[in-house]
């Protein structure tokens, strides 16, 4: 249905004097169809914002519901310091018609940054119930932690059955939460193969979408130079993309130690924070540092951890001289860090 | 833009039909690549059912709102596509084709002026051609990505109709999305 149609057609290759007649010439429901590309293939919020007051005709087309349902993830990647009444109406407006990013995107921030947890909570279970893989399993962690609740209130079958269905998604994160939930028997009946399985098709599906980054962007230096993922195999990959959302959630908790005592998720990735104290769990070597799922304490393992963990009886004693030796923390890969299969 | 009005060839394995231009220019195209314009596919079939001896090659459908030019390069993108109706290439060659497509496509958006990309997206639209609305769409949105608001103002040829308080109320409000956005 045409709102608005001229009857003239446009002159042909207009020259700058009649430039102005070719944007009225065209109709709303093709100007609708040009925004919903522009905010489909947004790489940052300005891409999208920046239509919003180029005139009065953009301005009311530009919040069309279709054009903020298409909404890409990284136009609505509002950094943390920016955050206001107007961002946040933004993504509430692009909740409303539609856009399950932005449900994702707001139930994080309002659950985590604005300690709204029934809202946030039920923000990402509406983004969940329409298959989006991160909702699933960040509603997943939630359950395992009982978080904006007390420790009774984990549910780690609950926990388990949303994994699962991220993990179905292909989501890597919830497939290596799931296959150490079944290697242990956490919340799910112990099956160490099928766990071990899903850790390597996490492994796989996570180098399978670096190679298929770095075949489109040729510069290796891209994300920073190779870490540890997959080091033990001897492969130097670099850290998989993270999400808009952690990376607001890590830069709004800043350092991660507020007044409260209450720790972040020390994988850098992630930037959850605990909803209570002593929420999450903590290396079990060093005791230094602590995640909020097994998934995240095993990447952190692998990218960063493991270097530095060291148990804290061998560094009492180092710093004694020595004169103890030998006594105290796990080998090499085993204690806080969990080890994945092997790639075949 | 090169004209590639064809010359008309003796009856071959495909139909041709003629579509006539707003400046009365004849193009002969395959019934294929024609019928990727849902506009003229329509025409075609209504048609073909008022008078069954009419033909492709002896109806000539006009397109009052294409100019030569513009259709010129709508045919050429129309030709490049994968055909519907084409036998299943072997993985290679489809590799190859989409290769060239590629090439073709930017060698297309590299001397492209806004007022032409706009007449193309405007003809697109009229003539129904799915794949080519979507395409130039896209460059169209690629090209105006990550640019100030002056640039897409210029581009478009926009004329801004915020009084100065106005504009400036609304920067204040957006002021949380901007952050690196290139000038021209």
């Amino acid at each position: 249905m045409r709102k608005k149609q001229k009857t003239t057609p446009p002159p042909p290759y207009s020259t700058n004097a009649e430039e102005s007649d070719l944007f009225d010439g065209l109709p709303d429901d093709l100007v609708v169809f040009i925004l919903c590309k522009v905010s489909s293939s947004a790489s940052s919020p300005s891409d999208l914002i920046s239509i919003l007051f180029t005139c009065k005709r953009l301005n009311r087309l530009g919040v069309h519901p279709l054009v903020l349902s298409k909404a890409s993830p990284k136009a609505l990647a509002i950094r943390a310091k920016n955050w206001s009444e107007s961002a946040h109406r933004f993504l509430r407006l692009c909740v409303n018609s539609g856009n399950i990013e932005a449900s994702y995107t707001l139930g994080m921030i309002r659950f985590y940054c604005l300690q709204n947890r029934g809202s946030g909570a039920s923000l990402m279970a509406k983004a969940a119930i329409k298959t989006h893989a991160p909702a699933l399993y960040s509603l997943a962690v939630i359950q395992f932690n009982g978080s904006g609740g007390s420790k009774n209130d984990k549910n780690l079958k609950a926990g388990v059955a949303l994994c699962a269905r991220a993990a179905y998604l292909g989501h890597v994160d919830a497939l290596r939460e799931l296959g150490h939930c079944l290697q242990d028997g956490y919340g799910v009946r112990q099956n160490v193969a099928e766990g071990r399985r899903l850790l390597v098709q996490a492994n796989t599906r996570e180098l399978a979408s670096v190679l298929r980054a770095r075949s489109v962007s040729p510069d290796p230096g891209l994300n920073g130079s190779g870490c540890g993922l997959l080091s033990d195999f001897g492969c130097d990959v670099t850290e998989p993309e993270t999400h808009p959302v952690n990376i607001f959630l890590k830069e709004w908790f800043g350092s991660g130690c507020d007044g409260s005592g209450l720790r972040m998720c020390s994988h850098v990735g992630c930037g959850r924070p605990e909803t209570r104290p002593h929420e999450f769990r903590r290396c079990s070597v060093c005791g230094a540092v602590n995640y909020c799922s097994r998934g995240c304490q095993a990447l952190d393992w692998k990218l960063r951890h493991k270097v530095e963990c060291m148990p804290m009886e061998r560094w009492l004693e180092e710093n004694n001289g020595g004169d103890n030796g030998g006594v105290g923390g796990g080998d090499g890969g085993g204690g806080g860090g969990e080890e994945e299969g092997e790639l075949n | 833009m090169s004209n590639t009005s064809e010359n008309p060839k003796p009856s071959s394995s495909s139909a041709k039909m003629t579509l006539k231009t707003s400046d009365n220019e004849l193009f002969e195209v395959e019934e294929a690549v024609a019928m990727k314009f849902c506009t003229v596919k329509q025409y075609f079939e209504d048609e073909k059912d008022s008078d069954v001896a009419a033909r492709g090659s002896t109806t000539v459908i006009p397109l009052p709102n294409v100019h030569s030019a513009v259709l010129a390069t709508l045919i050429s993108y129309g030709k490049k596509l994968p055909q519907s109706n084409a036998v299943a290439d072997n993985h290679e060659e489809e590799e190859t084709k989409k290769k060239e497509r590629k090439k073709y496509e930017q060698g297309l958006l590299k001397n492209l002026m806004p007022g032409e990309l706009l007449d193309l997206i405007s003809a697109a639209n009229y003539l129904d051609f799915k794949e080519g609305l979507e395409f130039f769409n896209q460059a169209l949105a690629d090209h105006i990505q990550n640019k100030s608001v002056e640039y897409v103002r210029k581009f478009f040829g926009i004329k801004n109709d915020y009084e100065p308080h106005e504009e400036e109320k609304y920067r204040e409000e957006y002021a949380w999305a901007f952050e690196g956005v290139d000038e021209d």
